[in-house]
């Protein structure tokens, strides 16, 4: 028994090292998130400075070997900052994406299967919710449960699950008229097992690549909060903040704002890459969807 | 024709009445009680019994409801505890920046977007198709507000061409106003651009496919029409819904765009609003936003109408 599971997992290893390696850009967006996940594990030992730590007599030095990407105008050294910073952007990604995930998969599921009234309420409220602007939600959900991480990401996970529980209702109205769960309703198979063990597996491809979007949305809606002043508070070094702070020195020091900017960009290309290579190779007919 | 329209106006209600619900709902999720959490704990009994009356919540909760509700179908979206001005007339005066800041976003997300779109499936697998594709997806990962930093700082600082912020009504001075807005709408429309590259060149790929293509190429009509004429309009419908789609997240941009050009809009309302804890504020904005956006989707649904005659007949 032992032996089967382990040369299944083996297998299931083997077919994600192929898929990885078989498709330039999920690779690409592999090694990119590896290599960003990383960083915010171990931003203590690769930053060489404190991410609070001040420097009065350096402040808004431009790039050197002592300070790769400069100083602030505290003197405190971007890239620490930065890379401690990526470990918001992960964590509130990360956190989100698995609630939304969670919800919105359930929501859809419900919706889809049980079809009728329910379907209906259910479905208008997630268009109701979609037409109001992510980030105006997530404000005004932060302005009334209060401003720290939890809420923050309770504000996102709220304004992104009516979007997957779209998609995974959408996807639901086509499997529930395939024959195999038909045979496992006319075996007698409750309605719990076949969304189980016939559906979910079905919809696993397009919840997987909806997730790595739901971790992109996330990113740039974190740190377009914590720029406005609404998400991660200062001093914490959160991307979004750093953007903020760098505003002012712009014209003299723009190296404050170019890097986290970067690193931005970086995770939400490769989260965007790994998407979109994720959708090609198990769900081409996502395309449309999406 | 009016018949369509009709059916979608008479459609919108239930959807409307629903985004009140949640602007109101986010009111109740308030830990404790809201006129504590707006005056502060030192405020006098008087001042949060007044305070109370005038939010309405001393009366039943349904009551509170159908009441906003009524109010917002009469125009009256409360008050506002920080200005102490109409929540409605403190929006009205600051939408129409946001409204023009996301059009002119918009404007130029469809006029560079759709043609590079065409272009791109128009010469696949070319250096302008991957050209295309490879800047729509840097385009799609980049931050609206860092782009608009970026832009400030070398189009406005270093190469002084363009105004880094501030507003000028374009009834005062038109050219004026359209250079101030200028690099806040280009910033915010780049990542749509791409987008609606993306849309338009997958759009086209399916309909260039297509036999009558085929044929209109057979009788030697330019490569243009073909295009612009036979092939854009077909595939125009999948691209309008994404247009409507993007034109929320345009809007929640400006928000945080608005911010960094100084732009009067409804963003420094709101981030202001969330400071003071000026609920009214917040809940109108999420109104006035949320039913916008549904008309502008029932108006892309008449745009559906109007290009596609098979859409009117359904």
């Amino acid at each position: 028994m032992s032996g089967g599971r382990t040369t299944g997992r083996k297998g299931r290893l083997h077919a994600f090292g192929r898929l990885v390696a078989g498709n330039p850009q999920i690779l690409f967006g592999v090694v990119v998130l590896v290599m960003l996940v990383a960083a915010a594990l171990f931003a203590p030992l690769i930053a060489p400075y404190g991410p609070a730590e001040t420097n009065i007599m350096n402040r808004l030095k431009p790039p050197s070997w002592a300070h790769l990407f400069g100083t602030d105008a505290f003197g405190r050294d971007v890239f620490s900052r930065v890379v401690h910073g990526a470990r918001y952007s992960v964590i509130i990604g990360a956190l989100t994406m698995l609630t939304t995930t969670f919800f919105g998969t359930a929501l859809g599921i419900v919706s889809g299967y049980l079809g009728g009234l329910l379907d209906m309420i259910l479905m208008r409220l997630t268009e109701a919710f979609m037409a109001i602007p992510a980030i105006l939600l997530a404000i005004a959900l932060i302005a009334i449960l209060g401003n720290n991480l939890g809420n923050l990401v309770i504000a996102l996970t709220v304004a992104y699950v009516p979007r997957l529980a779209r998609i995974v209702r959408s996807l639901m109205l086509s499997l529930r008229e395939e024959l195999y769960v038909e045979s496992g309703r006319s075996i007698g198979a409750r309605p719990l097992r076949i969304v189980i063990h016939y559906m979910l597996p079905q919809l696993l491809p397009a919840i997987l690549v909806q997730s790595s979007f739901i971790i992109a949305y996330a990113v740039i809606a974190e740190a377009g909060l914590s720029f406005l002043g609404v998400g991660v508070q200062p001093p914490a070094p959160s991307w979004g903040g750093m953007l903020s702070d760098g505003r002012t020195y712009m014209a003299i020091a723009p190296w404050i704002t170019i890097f986290p900017g970067l690193g931005i960009m970086l995770i939400v290309l490769s989260l965007n890459q790994l998407g979109d290579g994720l959708r090609d190779a198990l769900d081409p007919r996502l395309r449309n969807v999406t | 024709m009016l018949k369509f329209i009709f059916y979608r106006v008479v459609s919108l209600t239930p959807l409307c009445v629903l985004i009140v619900l949640i602007a109101f709902a986010l009111l109740q999720l308030i830990p404790g009680d809201p006129a504590v959490v707006m005056l502060g704990v030192d405020a006098t009994p008087e001042r949060l019994v007044a305070m109370r009356e005038r939010l309405g919540l001393d009366r039943p909760l349904i009551e509170q409801f159908l009441a906003y509700l009524a109010g917002v179908a009469t125009g009256d979206l409360g008050r506002s505890t920080f200005l102490n001005q109409d929540v409605l007339s403190a929006i009205g005066a600051r939408l129409p920046v946001s409204l023009l800041l996301a059009a002119m976003s918009l404007f130029w997300a469809v006029l560079l977007g759709i043609p590079a779109g065409v272009w791109a499936a128009a010469r696949r697998g070319s250096l302008i198709d991957r050209t295309v594709m490879l800047s729509s997806l840097i385009g799609m990962s980049i931050p609206s507000f860092w782009l608009g930093l970026i832009m400030i700082m070398m189009i406005g600082v270093w190469l002084g061409l363009l105004p880094t912020g501030g507003y000028v009504s374009p009834f005062d001075n038109p050219w004026e106003a359209f250079t101030h807005l200028l690099l806040p709408s280009l910033s915010l429309g780049f990542i749509q651009m791409a987008q609606v590259a993306r849309m338009t060149r997958s759009a086209m790929l399916e309909v260039l496919r297509q036999d009558y293509i085929l044929v209109a190429h057979a009788k030697g009509v330019s490569e243009f029409t073909i295009l612009f004429s036979h092939a854009l309009r077909n595939g125009m419908t999948g691209i309008l819904t994404v247009i409507a789609l993007i034109f929320a997240e345009i809007l929640g941009g400006a928000l945080v765009t608005e911010q960094i050009f100084s732009l009067p809009g409804l963003g420094q309302l709101i981030i202001t609003a969330v400071g003071y804890r000026d609920y009214p504020v917040i809940q109108g904005s999420l109104v006035v936003l949320g039913i916008s956006y549904v008309i502008i989707n029932a108006l892309t649904d008449v745009g559906y109408g109007v290009i596609d005659p098979r859409v009117r007949e359904k």
